[in-house]
C-alpha cells in the first residue's frame, strides 16, 4: 500500500555542496562573535556579523529554492561512518550531508528569514549589553541558526539529532543569558533537562530505526518504505513513531513536557520570538512531518499525536486566559498553536500542520517582538494590568497596530492567513471518519474561541483604553541584574529619567529604526504569509505551501493515511461515492460550514474580550471574584492561574522521590558500602590478628607449651589418619 | 668414604672461614683499638675470599663424587650465604661493644679483655655461616644435625652478647630453650627415620623410601619421622607451629643480630627441608635403583603434603595478620619474615626443579630486601637507643631522605610490587605452585599478599609521608656509616637486580642441575583438564 | 632504539634528572621530558603501519627478561592502545604546566613521581607481554599513592591507602589468572611465554568452566580499576584528595587501564566466560550509571561530583564494551579516549578555581562567570562535552555505546548477536538525562547565578601564596585548556579517522563472540523448553553463574 504513494527519491548531487554554506555561515559568525568577545571589540560588530551571515544564508536558501528541481542528497564529508561487513546491517553510516527537498526548503525559508529579521531587531534591543554580553548573545543566535539548519537540512537522523541537541544548547545559553538572575538560570536548566527527556525518546527511536532498517539516512529509509515497509524486522516496529513522538513533544512543548516553555520566557524577548515561538519549537512538527510515512504505518500513533495536540491546545489556552504577563500569555498561545499543528499531523493533514507552522512563525514572532518593544520602552513592564492605551502615546502607534495585526492573525480572524491554515487542520478533523477526530475538531474550534478571547484581552488591555503605565517594580533600580526581561532596558530608563526619578516621572522611550523596521517588515510578512491561501481561495490558483509539502515525504505519508481512510469508508459508507470528499460540517459544505463556525468562534471570542477588557474592565475582575467566591467554581480560576499545578505534580511525582532516593544512596554509599562493607573487609585481618594475640604472651613456658601442643596436634591427627589407614 | 679429597675440596670455603673465625676470636682480644676496629673488615675479607673460592672448588664432578642428593645446591646457596653475610657484617659493624669502645675511646675506662665480645661475636657469626654452608654438602642425618647445631648455637650467643640491653638477654634465653626444644623434635624424627629405613645416609634413605613407596607405601614410622623432622625445622624457618618465639626474639635481640636471624637460620632450615623432601621425592620424579630400573616416586605422601599445606597456609596467614597489629617495626618485620617463610613453604610443596629453584631465588630476593629494611633500622638511633617504634620513623625523609627511601623501597619489594625484586620472587613461586597444581595455595598466597600490603604500606609511607613527631625529631644516624652503606647497597639491589633477572634465575637453576636428571627432572605435565579441583586429593 | 621505548624512557630519564636538579629547573625538565615522549609517540603514530588491520606493531619479540618464565620486554601497539597511550602522553605536559603554581613544596619529588607515573601508564599500554603489562599497571600505584598521600587534601593518607589496597587486591587476582593462562599455554605448547597474543590464543581454547573463573578473576582486577559498581568507593575519595594533576591523570589515563584491560585481556581471553558473565557485568554497569548519577545530583563538592560522574560514564563505556557488537565496542573505545579528554579538562578547570578560592564546595562558591568569564566559557564547553552534546567528542562515544547496547539483542543481521537489548539501553539512557541534570546543576551553581565567594578573611589568608594568579585565567592556564578544547571540538566534528582506526581492533576483539553468544542462546532456548520463564533469563544477573 505504501508502494502506491512512493516517496520521491533523492538524487545525489555533490555539485550542490554550496548549499552547505547555510550551515557554515552561522558557524563562522559564531566564531567571529567569540573572537569579538575574546578581543573585547566594542560596538555592534557581533550583531553586524550575525545579521550579515544570516542574511547570506537566507540568500543561499533562496538560490537553493530557485535551483530546486526535486529531492537531492548533498554529501559534504564523512562524519560517523564505519562498516564491519558487506551486509546492510553491518555498517553504521552517518555522514555530514544535506537532504534537500521541498519540505526542507519550506522550513529553511522562514527559519533563516525570520532569523535575519530578529537578529536585526536584537541588534538594537540588546544594545545596552555592549561587549562580552552582546557578543555572547549573538554567538547564541548564530549557534542556534547553525543547529536549526542542520536539524532541518541534515541528511540523516544523527545530523538531525545533532541539530536537535544543538538548538537545545542555544536555547539553554540564551534563556540563561542574564545568568545573574537565578530565575533565568533555573529556567534554562529546566528547558534543557526536559528536552533531554524527549531527546532520549528520539535517540531510542533512532536506534530502533537502525535496528529495523539498517540505515539512518532519509533517502535509504524512504527507499525501504517504497520497497514496502520495514525490512528484516524482528521486533515491533510500531514503537518507532511513539519514540520519535516523545522527542517531538519535548522539543515542541506538548502535553507531558510543555512546562519548560513558559519559563523559557526568562530569556531576552528576541530569543523568545525566534527560538521559543517561531522556529525551534516547530522542530517537533518538522520531525513528524519528515518521518510521516513511519507514522502513517501506525494509525494509533497518529491518533495519539492528534489527542496530545488537541488536548495541549485546550490546556494551554485555558492557562493563557488567566495570565497577566504578556509574554507568558503569548508563550501559552504558542503551546496552544503548536497543539493545533500536532492535531493537524494527527488527523492527517501535513499541509495544514506545516502551513500553520509557517503562518504562526510570522505572527507569533511579530507579537513577541511588539511585546519586546513594549518591555524595552517601559522598563521591563509586562503586566497587562499596569499598561493601557499605548496607541494613544506618540511613537507607540506602530507597535500598537502591528500588535493588532498579530492579534488578529493569532485569533484566526476570518480571511487572515492563520484562519486558512487553522481551517485546513480543523476541516480535516471535522470531516474525518473517526469520531474522536471529529470531537477533537470541535474541541479545536472551542479552543479557537478561547484563543481569540485571550489574544484580544491583551490587545484591548494594553493598547486601548485610557493612557496609563508604570515601569516594572524593579525597573527603576537601574540594576542590570534585576530588570525583568530583555536585559538592560532599565539602563535606558535610567538615562531617560535619571537615577532617582519617581515612577510618575518615568518616560517610556519609543523604539528606534531597527525595531520599527523589523516590526513593519514582519507585519508585512505576516500578511504576505497568507497569499498561498488567498491565491487558492480567491484566485483559484495553486497553493504554494501545498506545492511545497507535496513532493516531500510528509505528503506521501498523508496520502497513505488518506488512502487508508477511504479504504475504511468505502465499505458501504455513503461518502465513498464521491471519492475523496470533504464531507460536511453542520450539514453545510465543509468549507462554508467551517467558515461560518470558525468566524463565529473567532469573532465571538474577540467580542467577549472587547466587553470584559475594553468596555467595562471592572466586570472582568467582578467575574473572577464571583468565580473565586463560589466554592464549586473557584477551582476554575485557581487551576487556570496556577497552570493546573502541572509543575507541582511533576515535582512531587518525579523530582522529589528521585532527590530523596539520591540522598539515601549518597548516605548508603558513604556509610554502608564504603563504611561497612569495604572498611569492614579491611578490618577482618586485623580482627584475626587480635584473635591470635594471646598466643604471643611473651612467657617462655607459654611458647614452649604452644609449640609442643602444635606438634602434638599434628601427631595426633597423623595417628588418627594412620589408624584409619592412609587413603 | 673412599675419596676424602674431593669432599675436603668441596669444604674448602668452610675450612677457610673456620680459620678466619679462630683468628677473629683472637684479634678481638687485642689491646690496640685499630686492630679491634679491623675485625669487621677482616670478617668481610674472609667472606670475600671464601666467595672467591666457591666457584673454583664446587664443581659438578666433585659434587657428584660426593654423592650429594642435590649436588649443586651449594653452588648457589653458599655464595648467597657468603654474599648476604658480607652485607650482614656491614650491618653489624660498629654495633658490637659500642658502649664499651666509646668509653675506652673517651678514656673513661681502660681496655679490659674480659669485657669485649667483638672477637667472639664475629667468630660466632662466621661459625653460624659455616654451619649453614656445611648443610649444602650434607650426606647423612648426623651431618645435618651437627651442621644445624653449628648454625644455631652461635646465634644464641650472638643474641646475648651482640647488644647491651637487658632485653637481649631475655631473648637469648627464650631462643636457646625453644631452640633446644625444636632440636629435640627433629632429632626424634631422625631417629624414627633411621628406625624405618635403617640408614643414616641420605641416599640410603632415599632408596629405602622409594622402595617402600613402590611397595606398600611409605610406612607410618618413616612418615612420623619425616613429619617430626619437618616440624622441628619449622623452628629454623620460623614457621607454624614453631614460630612463636620469633616476635619476642627478633624484637629483643639487637637489630643487627635480628637481621642475621631473619636470614641465615632460615636459609639453613630450607636447605635441610629441601634435602629431606628430595629424599622422599615429588610426584613425577623417579630414581634409578641399583639394577638401573626406574622407580617412580609416589610423590610426597598425603599426610606430609597435608602437614606442609597446613604449615604454609597457617604460617603466611598468621604472619601477615600478626604484623598488622604491630607498632614496633622490629616485631612487624619479625611477623613479615614468618609470612615469607609461609610463601617459601609453597615452594617446598610444589617441589621438583621448579620448586627448589623458586625457593632459592626467593631466598635471594628475601635476603636482599629484608637486610635492606633491617640495615635501615640499625643505621638509625634515637638518644643512643636503637629504633623500635615505627612511629619514631615518622617524617624520616626530612632528616634522612636516603634511609627513608630505602625503607620504602624494601617495603614495596617485600609486598611484591613490580618491578622490585620481591615481585619476581613471588611470580616465580606462583609459577612453580601452579605447575604443581597448587591453585588453592596460590589464591591464599594472593590474598595474603593483599593483606600484607596493609602493613608494608605503613612501613613505606610512615617515613615518607607522615609528619615528624617530637620523638622522631630526635632520630639520627649511628656513628658507624657501615649499616647505612649496607642499606643503600641492598636498596639499590632491590631496584636494579630485576634488570639481571636472567642471570640470577640461571644461577638459581644451578641448584637442581648436575643432579642425575631423573632425581629432580622437570615435572611430568598433565593435561589441560587439570583445573582448580585436580589437587583436591592432596588437601586434608 | 625504538620510538616506543623512547617515549617510555624519556620521562624516566627526566625523573632521574629532576632528582638531581633544582626545584625551579625540575618544572622545565619534566615539561621537556613529557613533550619528548609525546613527540616520540607522535612520530611513531605517523609511521604506524597498522592503522587499519587491528594488529600489533611492531610484532617481533623483545629482549628476554626472564627466560625461565618466558617474560620478554616486548612492546608494541595496536590502534586502541596507541590511541590511549597518545592520550596519556598528550595529557602529561598539560598536567605538568597545570601544576606550576599549585605545587609549592616538595616540588622535585612531585615532578619526579609524576614523570614515573606517566611512563608506567604508557608502558602498560605499550606492553605486549602480560607480565610487562602488569609491571606498568601495578607500578602506577606507587607514584599515584605518593602523589595523593603527600600532595593531597586533609584525608589524603586514608585516600591513598584505600586506593592502593583496593587496586592491589584486585590486581593480585588478575596476576594469578594471567599466570594460570601462561601455565595452560605451557602445558599445550611446552614453553613458558607471556606474550599476550599467544596467551589469548591458548585461553580461548579452555573449557567453559575454566574460562568462567578466568574471566571472573581477570574481571575482579579490572573492575576495581574501572571502577565498576560496587567496587568504586575508592575513586571519589582518591579524586577528592588528589592534587589536580593527579586527578586528571587518574581519571583520564589510570581508569582507562581498567577498561583497556577488559578490552585486551578479559574479553578476548575468555569469550565463553565473558558470554556467561556478560549480563552480570552489564547489570552492574547500569547500576553504576544510575547510582552514580543520582549521587552526583546531591554532591556539593565539585571534584567528588566529577569523580562520581566518571563512575557513571565509565559504566556506560563498559556497557558498550559488553554489548559485544562493533557499534558498542567502537563507542566504548572512542569513549575511553574522550572521557579522558573532557573529564581531565573538567578537573583542570576545577583545580583552577580551587587554586584561587581554596574551596570546591559549590554551596559557598558560585557565579564565577561574572569574575572569570574566560574560565567560565571553557568550563561550559567541557561540561557540555561531558554531557555528550553532539558536535563535541563525548557524544560519539555515548551514542554508539547506547546504540550498541540497544541493538545487541538484534541477532543475525549485524553478525554480532548479543543479549543486552533495548531494556538495558532504555535504563542506561536515563543516565543521559541524569548527566544533563547534575552537570547543569553544577554549572548553575558554580558558573551562573549571582557571585558567591567564600569569606574574605579565609580566602585572603589562603590566597596569599597565589597572589600571582589573576582573577581570571592567565596565559599559562589558557594554554593548558586550549589544546583540550580544540581536541574536544575536533574529535566531535571529525571522529571518522579514529572510528575507522578502532573498527578492526573492535572486530578482532569480538572475533569469538558471535559463536559463543549463539551457543548461549541455544542453551537458553533449551532451558526455555524446560522452564517457562525463558524471556526473563536474560534479565537475571545470576543466570550467568548457573553454568
Amino acid at each position: 500500500m505504501i508502494a502506491d504513494f512512493p516517496i520521491p527519491q533523492a538524487v545525489v548531487a555533490p555539485e550542490l555542496a554550496w548549499v552547505g554554506l547555510a550551515l557554515l555561515l552561522p558557524l563562522i559568525s559564531a566564531v567571529l562573535c567569540t573572537v569579538c568577545a575574546a578581543a573585547r571589540l566594542p560596538g555592534k560588530l557581533p550583531a553586524v556579523f550575525t545579521v550579515l551571515a544570516l542574511a547570506a544564508s537566507f540568500v543561499v536558501i533562496l538560490r537553493a529554492y530557485n535551483a530546486y528541481s526535486g529531492p537531492v542528497q548533498v554529501p559534504i564529508f564523512e562524519w560517523m561512518s564505519f562498516a564491519w561487513g558487506e551486509g546492510r546491517f553491518q555498517q553504521f553510516t552517518a555522514p555530514c550531508a544535506l537532504y534537500i527537498d521541498s519540505l526542507t526548503l519550506f522550513w529553511m525559508l522562514f527559519v533563516t528569514g525570520l532569523g535575519t529579521l530578529i537578529a536585526l531587531y536584537a541588534s538594537e534591543y540588546m544594545e545596552t549589553e555592549k561587549g562580552a554580553g552582546y557578543a555572547r548573545f549573538f554567538f547564541g543566535i548564530s549557534i542556534f541558526l547553525f543547529a536549526m539548519s542542520s536539524l532541518v537540512m541534515g541528511d540523516n537522523l544523527v545530523m538531525l539529532y545533532l541539530g536537535w541537541e544543538g538548538v537545545g544548547l542555544a536555547s539553554y545559553l540564551l534563556i540563561g543569558f542574564d545568568y545573574q538572575r537565578p530565575a533565568a538560570v533555573a529556567a534554562a536548566k529546566k528547558a534543557f533537562i526536559m528536552n533531554r527527556v524527549g531527546d532520549l525518546g528520539l535517540a531510542l527511536g533512532i536506534f530502533m530505526l537502525w535496528a529495523n532498517y539498517g540505515t539512518l539516512q532519509y533517502s535509504q529509509l524512504f527507499q525501504a518504505m517504497n520497497a514496502g515497509g520495514q525490512t528484516g524486522v524482528d521486533w515491533d516496529v510500531s514503537l518507532i513513531p511513539f519514540l520519535l513522538m516523545l522527542g517531538a513533544f519535548g522539543k515542541s512543548a506538548q502535553f507531558p513536557l510543555f512546562t519548560w516553555l513558559p519559563d523559557a520566557m526568562e530569556g531576552p524577548t528576541p530569543v523568545s520570538a525566534l527560538i521559543h515561538a517561531a522556529t525551534m519549537v516547530t522542530a517537533g512538527v518538522f520531525l513528524i512531518a519528515r518521518m510521516y510515512p513511519f507514522f502513517a504505518l501506525h494509525p494509533e500513533a497518529l491518533a495519539t499525536v492528534a489527542w496530545i495536540g488537541g488536548g495541549t491546545a485546550l490546556l494551554a489556552a485555558t492557562i493563557g486566559m488567566a495570565q497577566y504577563d504578556i509574554k507568558r500569555v503569548f508563550a501559552y498561545s504558542t503551546i496552544s498553536q503548536l497543539g493545533y499543528m500536532f492535531l493537524g499531523l494527527g488527523v492527517g493533514t501535513t499541509y495544514g500542520a506545516c502551513y500553520h507552522t509557517f503562518t504562526h512563525a510570522f505572527f507569533k514572532a511579530l507579537l513577541f517582538l511588539t511585546a519586546g518593544a513594549i518591555m524595552h520602552g517601559f522598563a521591563g513592564q509586562l503586566d497587562l494590568r499596569k499598561l493601557s492605551g499605548l496607541r494613544h502615546i506618540p511613537g507607540w502607534r506602530l507597535v500598537s497596530w502591528t500588535m493588532f495585526i498579530g492579534c488578529l492573525w493569532l485569533a484566526a480572524f476570518p480571511y487572515t492567513a492563520a484562519f486558512f491554515s487553522k481551517d485546513a487542520i480543523l476541516l480535516k478533523a471535522l470531516t474525518s471518519t473517526r469520531w474522536d477526530f471529529v470531537f477533537l475538531g470541535w474541541l479545536g474550534l472551542f479552543t479557537a474561541a478561547l484563543t481569540a478571547y485571550y489574544t484580544f484581552r491583551v490587545w484591548f488591555r494594553v493598547c486601548c483604553g485610557p493612557v496609563h503605565f508604570e515601569p516594572a517594580a524593579d525597573g527603576h533600580h537601574g540594576d542590570a541584574s534585576h530588570d525583568a526581561h530583555g536585559h538592560g532596558n532599565a539602563h535606558k530608563a535610567h538615562e531617560v529619567k535619571g537615577a532617582h526619578a519617581a515612577d510618575h516621572g518615568f518616560h517610556p522611550h519609543a523604539p528606534k529604526w531597527a525595531i520599527s523596521t523589523v516590526l513593519a517588515l514582519l507585519a508585512i510578512g505576516t500578511v504576505a504569509a497568507g497569499f498561498p491561501a488567498y491565491n487558492e481561495a480567491f484566485a483559484h490558483g495553486t497553493n504554494w505551501a501545498q506545492k511545497m509539502i507535496v513532493g516531500s515525504s510528509a505528503a506521501a505519508g498523508a496520502q497513505i493515511v488518506e488512502h487508508a481512510a477511504q479504504h475504511d469508508t468505502s465499505a458501504g459508507d455513503h461518502q465513498a461515492a464521491n471519492g475523496p470528499s470533504l464531507g460536511t460540517v453542520l450539514g453545510m459544505d465543509a468549507h462554508t460550514g467551517l467558515l461560518v463556525v470558525g468566524a463565529t468562534a473567532s469573532i465571538g471570542g474577540i467580542l467577549i474580550a472587547a466587553y470584559l477588557h475594553l468596555l467595562s474592565r471592572g466586570s472582568a475582575d467582578a467575574l473572577r471574584r464571583a468565580l473565586m467566591g463560589n466554592v464549586f467554581t473557584r477551582w476554575l480560576p485557581v487551576c487556570m492561574e496556577r497552570k493546573w499545578f502541572v509543575d507541582e505534580i511533576y515535582h512531587g511525582l518525579f523530582r522529589l522521590p528521585l532527590w530523596l532516593g539520591s540522598q539515601v544512596l549518597h548516605f548508603g554509599d558513604k556509610h554502608f558500602l564504603d563504611g561497612v562493607l569495604v572498611d569492614g573487609i579491611a578490618r577482618v585481618p586485623i580482627a584475626a590478628g587480635k584473635l591470635f594475640r594471646p598466643l604471643y604472651g611473651g612467657a617462655l613456658q607459654g611458647y614452649a607449651i604452644s609449640m609442643v601442643a602444635g606438634v602434638a596436634l599434628v601427631l595426633a591427627w597423623m595417628t588418627w589418619v594412620w589408624l584409619r589407614g592412609f587413603e | 668414604m673412599d675419596a676424602i679429597g674431593p669432599r675436603l675440596l668441596l669444604l674448602a670455603p668452610e675450612i677457610l672461614l673456620f680459620g678466619a673465625a679462630v683468628v677473629a676470636a683472637v684479634l678481638g682480644l687485642s689491646r690496640r683499638h685499630s686492630v679491634r676496629a679491623f675485625l669487621p673488615v677482616f670478617t668481610c675479607l674472609a667472606l670475600i675470599a671464601s666467595l672467591a673460592l666457591m666457584p673454583i672448588t664446587w664443581t659438578a664432578s666433585r659434587a657428584n663424587e660426593a654423592q650429594l642428593i642435590l649436588p649443586m645446591l651449594g653452588a648457589f646457596i653458599k655464595p648467597l650465604l657468603a654474599a648476604i653475610g658480607i652485607l650482614l657484617v656491614l650491618v653489624s659493624a660498629g654495633s658490637v661493644d659500642r658502649g664499651f669502645e666509646a668509653a675506652v675511646a673517651r678514656g673513661r675506662t681502660t681496655f679490659d679483655p674480659q669485657r669485649v665480645v667483638a672477637g667472639e661475636f664475629y667468630a660466632f657469626f662466621l661459625f653460624s655461616l659455616i654451619g649453614a654452608m656445611l648443610l649444602c654438602s650434607a650426606t647423612d642425618l648426623i651431618w645435618i644435625f651437627l651442621a644445624v647445631e653449628l648454625v644455631s648455637l652461635p646465634t644464641y650467643i650472638m643474641v646475648a652478647v651482640g647488644g647491651s640491653s637487658r632485653r637481649s638477654g631475655e631473648a637469648a634465653i627464650k631462643y636457646f630453650f625453644l631452640g633446644a626444644l625444636s632440636t629435640a623434635v627433629f632429632l626424634y624424627g631422625f631417629a624414627m627415620i633411621y628406625g624405618s629405613t635403617g640408614s643414616l645416609e641420605l641416599q640410603g634413605i632415599q632408596t629405602a623410601l622409594a622402595a617402600q613407596s613402590a611397595g606398600s607405601g611409605i610406612d607410618a614410622m618413616a612418615l612420623a619421622g619425616l613429619i617430626l623432622a619437618v616440624l622441628g625445622f619449622c623452628f629454623k624457618i620460623t614457621a607454624v607451629p614453631m614460630h612463636f618465639y620469633a616476635p619476642d626474639v627478633y624484637e629483643g635481640a639487637p637489630s643487627h643480630v635480628t637481621a642475621f636471624l631473619a636470614f641465615v637460620p632460615k636459609v639453613a632450615g630450607f636447605v635441610v627441608l629441601i634435602v629431606l623432601l628430595t629424599c622422599v621425592g615429588w610426584t613425577g620424579h623417579s630414581l634409578v635403583d641399583s639394577d638401573g630400573v626406574r622407580v617412580p616416586y609416589a610423590g610426597l605422601p598425603t599426610p606430609l603434603t597435608a602437614v606442609l599445606w597446613m604449615v604454609a597456609v597457617l604460617t603466611m596467614t598468621l604472619g601477615n595478620v600478626g604484623a598488622l597489629l604491630q607498632s614496633s617495626v622490629k616485631r612487624m618485620l619479625a611477623y613479615s619474615s614468618i609470612a615469607h617463610s609461609g610463601y617459601l613453604v609453597i615452594g617446598l610443596l610444589s617441589g621438583g626443579a621448579a620448586g627448589i629453584e623458586a625457593i632459592s631465588f626467593y631466598l635471594l630476593a628475601y635476603g636482599v630486601m629484608t637486610t635492606a629494611s633491617f640495615a635501615v633500622i640499625v643505621a638509625l638511633e634515637r638518644r643512643g637507643e636503637e629504633i623500635n617504634e615505627l612511629n619514631d620513623l615518622a617524617g624520616l625523609r626530612q632528616k634522612q631522605p636516603v634511609m627513608a627511601w630505602m625503607l620504602a623501597i624494601s617495603g614495596a619489594s617485600l609486598v611484591g610490587l613490580p618491578p622490585f625484586l620481591g615481585f619476581f620472587g613471588k611470580v616465580y613461586l606462583f609459577v612453580a605452585a601452579i605447575e604443581a597444581d597448587q591453585f588453592a595455595l596460590v589464591l591464599i598466597a594472593v590474598l595474603n599478599s593483599a593483606v600484607s600490603a596493609l602493613y608494608y604500606l605503613r612501613l613505606a609511607t610512615v617515613p615518607l609521608v607522615a609528619p615528624p613527631s617530637a620523638r622522631s625529631e630526635e632520630v639520627e644516624l649511628v656513628p658507624s656509616r657501615w649499616p647505612w652503606v649496607a642499606a643503600v647497597v641492598c636498596g639499590i639491589g632491590t631496584v636494579i637486580l630485576p634488570g639481571f633477572l636472567n642471570t640470577l634465575v640461571r644461577s638459581s637453576e644451578v641448584t637442581t642441575s648436575g643432579a642425575d636428571e631423573v632425581t629432580v627432572g622437570a615435572p611430568i605435565i598433565d593435561t589441560p583438564s587439570a583445573s582448580l579441583s585436580s589437587n583436591a586429593s592432596e588437601r586434608p | 632504539m625504538s620510538m616506543i621505548w623512547t617515549s617510555i624512557l624519556m620521562p624516566v630519564i627526566g625523573a632521574a634528572l629532576v632528582a638531581v636538579s633544582s626545584p625551579r629547573l625540575s618544572k622545565w625538565i619534566s615539561l621537556l621530558a613529557t613533550l619528548g615522549s609525546l613527540a616520540a609517540l607522535t612520530l611513531f603514530a605517523f609511521e604506524f603501519p597498522a592503522w587499519n588491520n587491528g594488529q600489533y606493531h611492531p610484532t617481533e619479540a623483545g629482549p628476554a627478561w626472564l627466560d625461565a618464565a618466558g617474560i620478554r620486554l616486548s612492546v608494541g601497539f595496536d590502534t586502541v592502545s596507541l590511541l590511549l597511550a597518545l592520550l596519556t602522553a598528550f595529557l602529561m605536559p598539560l598536567c605538568i604546566i597545570g601544576s606550576y603554581t599549585a605545587i609549592t613544596e616538595r616540588v622535585k619529588e612531585y615532578y619526579g613521581w609524576f614523570l614515573l607515573l606517566g611512563a608506567s601508564i604508557i608502558l602498560a599500554f605499550a606492553a605486549r607481554d602480560a607480565i610487562l603489562f602488569y609491571v606498568g599497571y601495578e607500578f602506577t600505584l606507587v607514584p599515584m599513592t605518593i602523589l595523593i598521600a603527600v600532595y593531597g587534601g586533609t584525608e589524603r593518607r586514608v585516600a591513598a591507602i584505600k586506593m592502593f589496597l583496593y587496586t592491589f587486591l584486585g590486581s593480585m587476582f588478575m596476576l594469578a589468572a594471567i599466570i594460570y593462562v601462561a601455565w595452560e599455554n605451557r602445558v599445550s605448547s611446552g614453553a613458558w611465554t607471556f606474550d599476550i597474543d599467544t596467551l589469548t590464543a591458548t585461553a580461548v581454547r579452555l573449557p567453559v568452566s575454566t574460562q568462567y573463573w578466568l574471566f571472573a578473576s581477570l574481571m575482579i582486577g579490572f573492575a576495581v580499576k574501572v571502577p565498576l559498581f560496587p567496587l568504586h568507593t575508592w575513586l571519589p575519595l582518591a579524586h577528592d584528595q588528589a592534587p589536580t594533576a593527579g586527578s586528571v591523570i587518574l581519571a583520564s589515563a589510570m581508569l582507562k587501564l581498567g577498561t583497556y584491560g577488559n578490552y585486551r585481556f578479559a574479553l578476548p581471553m575468555a569469550p565463553a566466560g565473558g558470554t556467561e558473565l556478560m549480563v552480570v557485568v552489564a547489570v552492574l554497569s547500569i547500576i553504576a550509571i544510575i547510582y552514580a548519577s543520582l549521587i552526583c545530583w546531591v554532591q556539593t563538592d565539585a571534584k567528588k561530583l566529577i569523580a562520581y560522574s566518571s563512575v557513571a560514564h565509565l559504566g556506560l563505556c563498559m556497557l558498550g564494551l559488553f554489548a559485544l557488537n562493533p557499534v558498542g565496542a567502537e563507542g566504548a573505545v572512542f569513549y575511553m579516549v574522550n572521557h579522558g579528554l573532557s573529564t581531565g579538562a573538567l578537573f583542570l578547570c576545577i583545580g583552577m578555581f580551587y587554586e584561587r578560592y581554596h574551596t570546591k564546595d559549590t554551596d559557598v562558591l558560585g557565579g564565577l562567570a561574572r569574575k572569570m568569564p574566560v574560565w567560565a566559557s571553557f568550563m561550559v564547553l567541557f561540561t557540555f562535552a561531558s554531557i555528550g552534546l553532539p558536535g563535541l567528542n563525548g557524544f560519539i562515544g555515548e551514542f554508539l555505546c547506547l546504540g550498541g547496547t540497544f541493538i545487541a539483542e538484534h541477532d543475525g543481521q549485524s553478525g554480532y548477536p548479543g543479549v543486552l537489548g533495548p531494556r538495558f539501553a532504555v535504563i542506561a539512557g536515563l543516565g543521559l538525562i541524569f548527566a544533563a541534570m547534575y552537570l547543569l546543576i553544577l554549572l548553575g551553581k558554580i558558573v551562573w547565578g549571582p557571585l558567591r565567594e567564600p569569606h574574605h578573611d579565609s580566602a585572603h589568608t589562603h590566597a596569599a601564596p597565589h597572589a600571582s594568579l589573576p582573577t581570571d585565567l592567565n596565559a599559562r592556564e589558557i594554554l593548558v585548556l586550549t589544546p583540550l578544547a580544540v581536541a574536544c571540538i575536533w574529535l566531535g566534528v571529525q571522529p571518522q579517522p579514529m572510528l575507522k582506526a578502532i573498527e578492526p581492533c573492535a572486530t578482532r576483539m569480538l572475533a569469538n563472540y558471535p559463536d559463543e553468544v549463539r551457543r548461549l542462546k541455544e542453551r537458553e532456548a533449551q532451558m526455555a523448553a524446560d522452564a517457562a520463564d525463558a524471556p526473563n533469563l536474560a534479565q537475571m544477573p545470576q543466570h550467568g553463574g548457573v553454568h
